[in-house]
């Protein structure tokens, strides 16, 4: 049985087939593609530096789409960076995925939801 | 069956236990996201793509059109098209194989199988794979479940999701010893400062001028040869 909410549904199981298509040609490429293609050395250099940029692309376009909606609060994306710092500080340490994991979803609950809140109730202002 | 599987689980081990415990990431933070139990588990069985299935599960959060995923996703999967090239020699004679041994090809069992002293032989290296992709499904399926069965959804829980792409983003800056990606990805997304553009078209036409600018990069960068002619 497919659940069909909101975005999720028969069509939302389509793209995940078709895309599940184009994974498989990406991967094998090598199969189907002629080899000067695979030699060109541009793509190499693609290979190893464009999934990192595009992970760091996926923070900055979710904060200028944010601020274009004027939905951005610079207060909450400071402390989210702090969290973030101190986590990957963690994971650097420790090299353990998931503890790094459940250390920015613990912080991140202790700050929004406790201190965050009690800075509120303590008549703190953080809008200009 | 047993006598392919026997060598190819210790191989496998190592990765088994890393994607068991960051599969049952995916499906706790896609359950806490309203993806259900099920479409997790059935994402990570279709896909099998690792951060993909993450930034899959972000997009669809922030109301990313599927179009929009999908050119991202392509973007972001582009590096799998070498990972076939050391296997080219050694390819499994079966159709059958081969379209395992493709679909089963990520980051680590490609990691794992080109770091080997001797090459093994085809089915041992799809087995590798399979269980690999066995422990992601199980790990998901695992996740999934104990998001469905937590009392309440907690916000927080999304931030999972940011936290592994910082991880991800420091792993890539380590493997690579490089801050080209940095320095990609902040000129890149001036591109979409003007314009007003949904998050996924943003991520797309940046993905462009990224790849824009690392292209640039590579073509510019001093190689060794015309740095021991400017000496």
């Amino acid at each position: 049985m497919i659940p069909d909410e909101g975005p999720l549904g028969w069509g939302f199981l389509a793209f995940l087939l078709i895309g599940a298509a184009g994974v498989f040609v990406q991967r094998g490429a090598p199969y189907f593609l002629p080899r000067a293609v695979m030699d060109w050395p541009v793509l190499g250099t693609l290979n190893r530096l464009l999934p990192g940029t595009l992970i760091l692309l996926f923070f900055l376009v979710s904060w200028v789409t944010q601020a274009q909606a004027g939905v951005f609060k610079a207060w909450v994306l400071g402390v989210e960076i702090a969290i973030l710092l101190v986590s990957v500080g963690v994971h650097l340490l420790l090299r353990q995925v998931l503890l790094t994991i459940a250390t920015a979803v613990a912080l991140h609950y202790v700050v929004f939801h406790h201190a965050v809140g009690w800075f509120l109730e303590t008549a703190f202002s953080w809008s200009p | 069956m047993l006598s392919t599987l026997r060598p190819a689980l210790p191989i496998a081990a190592p990765v088994m236990v890393g994607y068991f415990t960051v599969g049952a990431t995916f499906g706790l933070t896609a359950t806490q996201a309203g993806f259900g139990w099920l479409w997790p588990v059935v994402i990570s069985l279709i896909q099998f793509a690792g951060a993909a299935q993450f930034m899959i599960v972000a997009m669809v959060a922030q109301g990313a059109a599927l179009t929009e995923i999908a050119l991202v996703v392509f973007l972001l999967n582009l590096r799998h098209v070498f990972y076939g090239l050391p296997f080219l020699n050694n390819r499994p004679r079966s159709l059958v194989g081969r379209i395992l041994m493709i679909f089963w090809l990520t980051d680590e069992t490609y990691s794992l199988l080109t770091t080997r002293t001797q090459t093994d032989p085809p089915p041992v290296q799809i087995a590798v794979g399979g269980l690999n992709y066995f422990s992601w499904a199980a790990g998901t399926l695992l996740g999934s479940i104990i998001g469905q069965l937590l009392p309440l959804q907690i916000d927080s829980f999304a931030f999972a999701l940011s936290a592994l792409f910082a991880i991800l983003l420091t792993e890539q800056i380590r493997a690579h010893r490089s801050v080209v990606p940095l320095v990609a990805g902040g000129l890149a997304v001036l591109v979409i400062v003007p314009l007003e553009v949904s998050f996924g078209i943003g991520m797309f036409i940046s993905g462009l001028a990224a790849i824009a600018v690392i292209t640039l990069w590579h073509v510019l960068r001093p190689t060794p040869l015309n740095k021991g002619n400017s000496s």
